[in-house]
């Protein structure tokens, strides 16, 4: 069975991942409008499809770091939480295949400037490490209504998921 | 909703400027819109939205007071605002509810409207502006 396709991006600077099944969109920062008094993790909204989309700079949440971050982004990532929807700043957004390159094989390791907790563990592409994002953990971090995380999180086929006992 | 005549889909609301954004308040909301060029009346609760939306140090004029009809016991409200522009008639189904976790108490906002190629923000009235501004 080949692996299941990721997207990868940036946060902060730290490498990320998440399933492709969760992404619902890719789009460019410049279409984020701000609200005005809103959070400061709430650099805005995008109207998709008819409804507002919050907007997550996941940097500006300091429970969710070792390190200071640098903050912005030039593109935001929709994914599906639940029954909501959100968008993360984010730079950097391409396409993995985890394993499909020179240089992928080998125990991954996650960003150690990510805190373990919104990881599920970390998958090797395209020659590079990527924490696998616990996308409703984080945005449940920043203050959304997200539902707990799925049985079974986020895994990397034939990988063990470091999520569960 | 505020704003909304009893069997009409139409919201007529006043809209202004402030710190680069477009807002909304309902007409029925305002009691009157007065120039900044002299201070405040006594006792008035000023909710300072230019200055609030300031954004690299300096904010911009402060064109003008919007004082606002407040309904509670707080005694007379106003917004700061760059500049007032027009009276205009929104249509109810247009307005998309903005989420309440954005915002650190309750939501200042009735809704967002696409105007003009902008983001039109529809402000709650004086009591709930001043619950969602109370920090």
């Amino acid at each position: 069975m080949s692996p299941a396709p990721h997207v990868g991006f940036t946060v902060g600077g730290a490498p990320l991942a998440v399933e492709a099944t969760r992404v619902l969109a890719v789009a460019p920062a410049a279409d984020v409008v701000p609200v005005p008094f809103a959070r400061a993790c709430f650099p805005g909204v995008l109207l998709r499809l008819g409804r507002l989309v919050p907007i997550v700079d996941l940097a500006t949440v300091p429970s969710l770091w070792n390190a200071v971050p640098g903050t912005g982004g030039d593109q935001v990532v929709v994914l599906a939480a639940g029954e909501i929807e959100a968008g993360l700043l984010v730079r950097q957004v391409e396409t993995l295949t985890p394993g499909s390159a020179e240089g992928d094989s080998g125990a991954a390791a996650a960003p150690s400037e990510v805190r373990e907790a919104i990881l599920w563990g970390a998958i090797r592409a395209r020659g590079r490490d990527w924490g696998l994002l616990k996308v409703n953990t984080a945005l449940a971090a920043a203050g959304l209504p997200a539902p707990p995380e799925p049985q079974g999180g986020s895994r990397v086929d034939g990988q063990e998921d470091p999520a569960r006992g | 909703m505020s704003g909304i005549s009893p069997g009409s889909d139409a919201l007529t609301v006043l809209t202004f400027e402030a710190g680069g954004s477009l807002f909304a308040v309902a007409v029925e909301d305002v009691a009157e819109v007065v120039s900044a060029a002299g201070p405040p009346r006594h006792g008035t609760n000023v909710i300072d939205v230019v200055g609030i939306l300031a954004r690299a140090g300096a904010p911009g004029p402060r064109g003008c007071f919007i004082y606002l009809r407040a309904g509670g016991s707080a005694g007379p409200v106003a917004l700061t605002a760059s500049r007032a522009r027009e009276v205009i008639q929104l249509k109810r189904e247009g307005v998309l509810p903005v989420p309440g976790f954005l915002f650190h108490g309750s939501s200042p906002y009735l809704g967002v409207v696409g105007h003009e190629g902008k983001a039109l923000f529809l402000l709650s009235g004086a009591d709930g502006l001043l619950k969602a501004t109370a920090r």
